[in-house]
């Protein structure tokens, strides 16, 4: 049994926790839920012994101490599970699974590995490395090192990020057994309310750096929303835009083939309307992301042919689709869309050179009473929250620009943040607009699309249509299984009509 | 905002000069007293010359403790001090590597300030900056070691040049190479090719020959004489060739005995490490009276500058006012020439010189004392055939200053490429 | 923290200060030299006299050129280490200029500065179009090039361009006085130098803080991903940098040659590029701060010669203070940097 009492970590002004109090009991799933920023991840440091808290005290197995270390906190069986595994993908199976434990022979590792995995249902080859197997399985993986290590609390941070429906299943399955059979400590830290509503035996629910309740079943959707919310959890929805089936298409790609550095893809064949939103679903790795920069020309093209609003482009050349109206926002904003260190008026010069004299206008205008982008001017990019990061990049996108193509557009956003940009996204779309996104959540991709394009290895691997894409269709197509097999021969040629 | 934060910048930096001055003001007073009063106030014309020492403004190239061609000179200020009550002041590593964006017309500027009476300017590099400042200073003499602007009148009447003839060590240094060498294949490791160069390993190689042919009476053809240049005077890692590579690239082609026309000592252990590994082999350091000096047998004898007697001689001229800006050219003392208060060069054998060969050496350098012997005799000829000196024809002075060429019979670059 | 009032800036500086005279007299101690008094020698001998101000000044001319340029590229996060080949270049083409004349006037001054700061524009523009188009990074390239610059030059001055029967590192045959720089009066300092130098300064203050292009260039810096998206042409501007900085780099060539030291010399450039480099450094790239630098280092060098002649101390001591200042520099700049971490982490 773990107490954390009044646990405080404070960075500099900003109050990541304050004032946290839980019990965790063996034998039970507990399910953490906030916002991004709501201090979720501050207290599963403090717990695995990576961050020490201010102020507050935390009691393991009947042990009062003032922190824990990595080490102290092993001892006491306390593992975690980071979203990105851990791992040396170089590395066979079997030294990663040896990572950290005491020395043994390549024999006994294999020998309880195997023991292991039996027991919970697993399989591993023990001489394959672990860059061959799939964010699920890493998962897997490292779930068995810790337990192997004599973890008896786990905690899992967003372990359902990138793997399939079924993976997650099979991994909710594998915690209902530790922790139902072997009376283990599970925590799950997790921002998707449907993962808590089905798994935990109690929810804590973060916000600003506090806990605001614990709940426990039955439990009240709503209640659990608002709570984590608050204020921004009211707001509407926008319905998707209307297409209109006879217009003309933006987008008609024929025969295109995409080389990205790591793999190449196509030919492919797509279409899209005007005001269409399309989602692609896939797994990392699966091709949509060289969709995406080869549409917008950061990928080469070296086959096909691109029609843009009827006129035909043999090459994609960045700069001539930037002019035609293509826009590409990045995931990842700091990095790849923003300029660290400059702040929002030189933003906007840049964006717009030809705006330079009335730029202070612009920015009232467009970022604060379009995009309500509150922020004083002179703030550098890298000082934004990501909302804010997304509204900028989002409010220097020309009104005219005919197909935008965006990764994750709600990527690090809270639900309030999240409902804006979809907002504005749709507003975009019912001006005419075509949006093509990708989204790792797959809730997501189902919410907000006409149509979903689902990518496997690498290849396009059927286009879906709103009515058709259910978390299981699209999951099985996710996760390999042909079209035909998925919907039935009728149904393979309708998906398949509409990929023409 | 910009500007402000300028101007406060500068404002510091003054203030810093300030508290840095105030500090220590007092303290640099009392020091500068001290031997302020020995020296007796600097800036008084009028005061008789007596009153004050005469004081010698030195620019050196190198450093003053190269155990080369600049300490050389060092000590050679250091005589004059010692002989006449006059005083040193010097500026070494004055070469644009070492103090870069310094120009001889500055350090000489300095020198006067502190008081120098006359300017000796050590190396050929100075060449340009000291015939500026000379001609900047018209009232002060200048003396440019090593120059010749006196010779081609390119310089100002107050500028004159000094130099020891090297030429006469160096043959000596050849002549000892000829009567050790067993294989009879004789290397140079030599500096930058020029004028001089040329000039003092061909004085080596005549040396050389002479003591092949006349003395040990062997067939000239057996002869071989390879000169390397490595760029400069000493080794730059990157600008110039390794002297120790080069050095060592000569004792593995068959050369025994080895010749260093470079500043610095490189030849001498290259020759020690192959001793060592059982090889029969000598070497000649250059420019530094105790070269040889814990060598063994291994070092056969030094050629050196002794720039005592000639500072002195200039230094009393100075004094008298009747220095006459000259080329001068100065022979060595021959009835010693290694005589500290007379000869401006020597030749100090080492112990790798045998018994017999310093028997033989010795008589040459009476020879070449009494006038008996001039090796620059024709007939020569330069490396590339063509005619230095017809049969029986001496070289003059000016001849052998400007030596165009390498000779005939030597191996190695006459010119740059 | 961008924006630190100008008191902590002084405090900070203030802090440097007197760590650098702190481990100055550690350092000066065991030589037996009274550091006190040598640190005053050393200041007095750049600043003493209005003669030894101009001597200051004119090794500030080629080193703020250098130091200014090469803000230009860091702007864009470029580390225009080739910046010292680029000064030999320069000198190279000045003198290449120079040659066909054996006298002339402001015409024939004008035509060498021309070429040095081609001269050093192409060289400096090699690197660039080694890193945008070859990946090489600068440094490595900018290393290198500096080698052939150096080769080059060596190669100029021990072959075609040699003195009659000489090759000799004491450099060419002397320019024509009438092709020499015009003094300030009696001082070292030329009045085209001073020119260039502080046209240099306000040239890079304009574009840097006053342009589109300073803005653009500054965004290649931060983020060339991103100023792919934006299609700003990170490319076009990397290469215009290294030009812009490669020129400038040329001129303090053609001033080494045409108002130092009236010749090609294989060390024309006196390592001002290098110090350059050292000079951005301290000044964190702001440009404000780099031409004072330049003058500390500037006097320090001009009175290190002081060291021996009054002090008789070897002259070398006047590098290892100059060493420990700069050190101190950094020193104070990473304690500042850990507390503003720290404050951060608390």
């Amino acid at each position: 049994m773990i107490v954390l009492s009044d646990i405080h970590k404070q960075y500099g002004r900003v109050r990541a926790n304050d004032g946290i109090s839980l019990t965790l009991e063996p034998g039970r799933i507990y399910a953490l839920v906030g916002e991004n920023g709501a201090g979720k991840s501050t207290l599963m440091r403090v717990l695995a012994g990576h961050t020490r808290p201010t102020s507050g005290s935390i009691e393991v197995n009947g042990e009062r101490l003032s922190h824990l270390t990595p080490a102290l906190a092993r001892r006491h069986g306390v593992g975690m599970l980071y979203q990105d595994p851990l791992d040396f993908p170089a590395m066979p199976v079997w030294e990663n699974f040896q990572l950290g434990a005491p020395r043994r022979t390549k024999r006994q590792v294999v020998d309880i590995l195997g023991e292991l995995s039996f027991r919970l249902d697993a399989c591993f080859l023990p001489d394959e490395p672990v860059s061959s197997l799939t964010v699920g399985e890493r998962q897997l993986l490292e779930l068995l090192r810790l337990l192997d290590l004599g973890a008896t609390t786990l905690i899992l941070d967003e372990p359902t990020t990138g793997i399939t429906p079924e993976q997650k299943q099979d991994l909710f399955n594998l915690l209902m057994t530790l922790a139902r059979e072997e009376n283990h400590t599970v925590v799950l830290v997790t921002h998707k309310l449907s993962e808590a509503l089905e798994m935990a035996d109690a929810i804590f629910v973060m916000r600003q750096g506090r806990l605001v309740c614990t709940l426990t079943p039955p439990y009240d959707e709503h209640e659990l929303v608002s709570r984590m919310f608050g204020e921004a959890a009211r707001g509407e929805v926008a319905p998707m835009p209307e297409v209109d089936e006879t217009a003309a298409p933006r987008l008609d790609m024929r025969d295109v083939l995409f080389a990205g550095p790591k793999y190449s893809m196509g030919p492919l064949n797509f279409t899209a309307r005007p005001g269409e939103c399309i989602g692609l679903a896939g797994l990392d790795g699966s091709g949509q992301e060289l969709f995406l920069r080869g549409l917008c020309g950061l990928d080469r093209m070296p086959g096909g042919k691109l029609v843009l609003n009827g006129r035909e482009y043999g090459s994609n050349d960045f700069k001539i689709l930037r002019r035609a109206g293509v826009q590409f926002v990045p995931a990842d904003r700091l990095q790849l869309a923003l300029f660290p260190a400059l702040n929002l008026m030189e933003h906007i010069t840049l964006a717009f050179p030809d705006r330079k004299e009335d730029r202070q206008k612009f920015y009232d205008e467009q970022c604060v009473e379009r995009f309500n982008l509150r922020a004083h001017p002179d703030t550098h990019a890298s000082e934004l929250s990501g909302g804010n990061q997304q509204r900028l990049l989002l409010s220097l996108i020309p009104d005219d620009a005919a197909l935008l193509l965006m990764e994750h557009p709600t990527r690090g956003l809270d639900a309030g943040s999240s409902r804006q940009v979809w907002n504005h996204l749709k507003e975009r779309c019912a001006n005419g607009a075509t949006l093509i996104y990708f989204s790792p959540d797959l809730e997501e991709v189902l919410e907000h699309s006409h149509r979903v394009a689902v990518f496997y290895d690498r290849g396009l691997a059927a286009v879906v249509d709103r009515e058709r894409a259910t978390m299981e269709t699209v999951g099985a197509l996710m996760a390999g299984k042909p079209a035909a097999e998925v919907f039935g021969n009728r149904a393979k040629a309708a998906a398949e009509g509409g990929a023409r | 905002m910009k500007i402000v934060r300028m101007m406060a910048a500068l404002a510091l930096c003054m203030a810093l000069l300030f508290a840095l001055g105030c500090a220590s003001e007092p303290e640099k007073k009392a020091e500068d007293k001290a031997p302020a009063k020995t020296e007796a106030p600097a800036p008084a014309p009028e005061a008789k010359q007596d009153a004050k020492p005469l004081t010698m403004g030195l620019i050196l190239v190198g450093p003053y403790n190269d155990k080369g061609y600049s300490q050389a000179q060092y000590e050679g200020g250091k005589y004059l001090e010692e002989k006449m009550g006059a005083k040193l002041i010097y500026l070494d590593k004055v070469n644009p590597a070492d103090r870069p964006g310094l120009t001889i017309p500055q350090v000489v500027d300095d020198l006067l300030a502190k008081g120098a009476d006359f300017i000796v300017a050590g190396s050929d590099d100075m060449t340009d900056g000291i015939i500026e400042a000379a001609g900047q200073h018209p009232d002060t003499v200048f003396v440019h070691a090593s120059g010749d602007a006196a010779l081609t009148g390119k310089g100002p009447k107050n500028l004159g040049n000094v130099f020891g003839r090297m030429t006469f060590p160096k043959m000596m240094a050849g002549f000892s190479a000829g009567m050790t060498t067993q294989t009879g294949k004789i290397g140079v490791v030599g500096p930058l090719i020029n004028a001089e160069t040329r000039r003092l390993i061909v004085s080596a190689y005549l040396g050389a020959r002479y003591a092949w042919t006349q003395v040990r009476g062997k067939d000239l053809k057996d002869l071989s004489f390879n000169v390397k240049w490595i760029g400069f005077w000493f080794n730059i890692p990157g600008v110039t060739a390794d002297p120790t590579q080069m050095a060592g690239s000569l004792y593995d082609g068959g050369c025994d005995v080895v010749l260093s026309g470079i500043d610095t000592p490189e030849v001498v252990t290259v020759a020690q490490q192959r001793r060592d590994a059982g090889k029969t082999v000598w070497a000649l350091p250059y420019d530094y009276e105790k070269a040889c000096e814990g060598q063994g047998s291994v070092c056969v004898g030094v050629p050196y500058f002794n720039w005592g007697p000639m500072f002195l001689k200039i230094a009393e001229q100075v004094k008298a006012g009747t220095y006459k800006a000259v080329f001068d050219w100065e022979a060595p003392y021959w009835a010693d020439i290694n005589d500290h208060d007379k000869s401006p060069v020597g030749f100090m054998p080492g112990e790798g010189l045998s018994a017999d060969n310093k028997k033989a050496l010795d008589e040459f350098v009476a020879k070449l004392g009494s006038g008996e012997l001039n090796l620059f005799t024709g007939p020569l000829n330069y490396q590339d055939g063509s005619v230095f000196l017809k049969a029986g024809e001496t070289a003059t002075d000016k001849q052998i200053w400007y030596l165009e060429q390498l000779l005939q019979g030597m191996e190695g670059l006459s010119s740059p490429k | 923290m961008n924006r630190e009032s100008l008191l902590r800036q002084i405090g900070w500086f203030a802090a440097a200060v007197g760590l650098a005279l702190f481990l100055t007299v550690l350092v000066t101690l065991p030589s037996g030299a009274p550091p006190l008094t040598t640190i005053f020698v050393l200041f007095q001998g750049g600043l003493g006299s209005l003669s030894k101000f101009g001597q200051a000044l004119s090794v500030w001319v080629p080193l703020t050129l250098c130091s200014v340029g090469l803000l230009i590229p860091f702007t864009a996060r470029l580390w225009n280490i080739g910046v010292e080949g680029q000064v030999i270049m320069g000198a190279i083409f000045c003198t290449a200029a120079l040659r066909p004349f054996d006298g002339g006037g402001a015409g024939q001054i004008i035509l060498a500065l021309a070429a040095a700061a081609l001269g050093g524009a192409l060289w400096a523009l090699l690197s660039g179009l080694l890193r945008v188009f070859g990946r090489v990074h600068e440094i490595f390239s900018g290393l290198g090039l500096n080698f052939v610059a150096l080769g080059v030059i060596l190669w100029l001055i021990f072959g075609p361009w040699k003195r009659p029967g000489i090759a000799s590192m004491s450099g060419t045959e002397p320019l024509d006085v009438s092709l020499w720089l015009a003094k300030v009066g009696s001082l070292s300092v030329t009045w085209a130098g001073l020119g260039l130098a502080l046209a240099a300064i306000v040239l890079a203050a304009v574009l840097l803080h006053r342009t589109g292009w300073g803005l653009k260039l500054r965004a290649v810096g931060e983020n060339p991903k991103a100023a792919t998206l934006f299609a700003l042409g990170p490319r076009r501007r990397l290469l215009q940098a290294f030009l812009l900085c490669g020129a400038m780099a040329g001129l303090a060539g053609a001033t080494q040659v045409l108002a130092v030291y009236h010749r090609l010399l294989p060390s024309i450039s006196s390592s001002y590029g290098y110090t350059g480099l050292l000079v951005g450094m301290m000044a964190s790239y702001r440009l404000g701060l780099a031409p004072f630098i330049c003058l500390f280092f500037a006097v320090l060098n001009v009175g290190s010669i002081q060291l021996p002649l009054q002090l008789g101390l070897d002259s070398s001591l006047s590098g290892v203070i100059q060493g420990v200042m700069v050190l101190s520099v950094f020193i104070v700049q990473g304690v500042r940097l850990w507390l503003a971490k720290r404050g951060e982490a608390a």
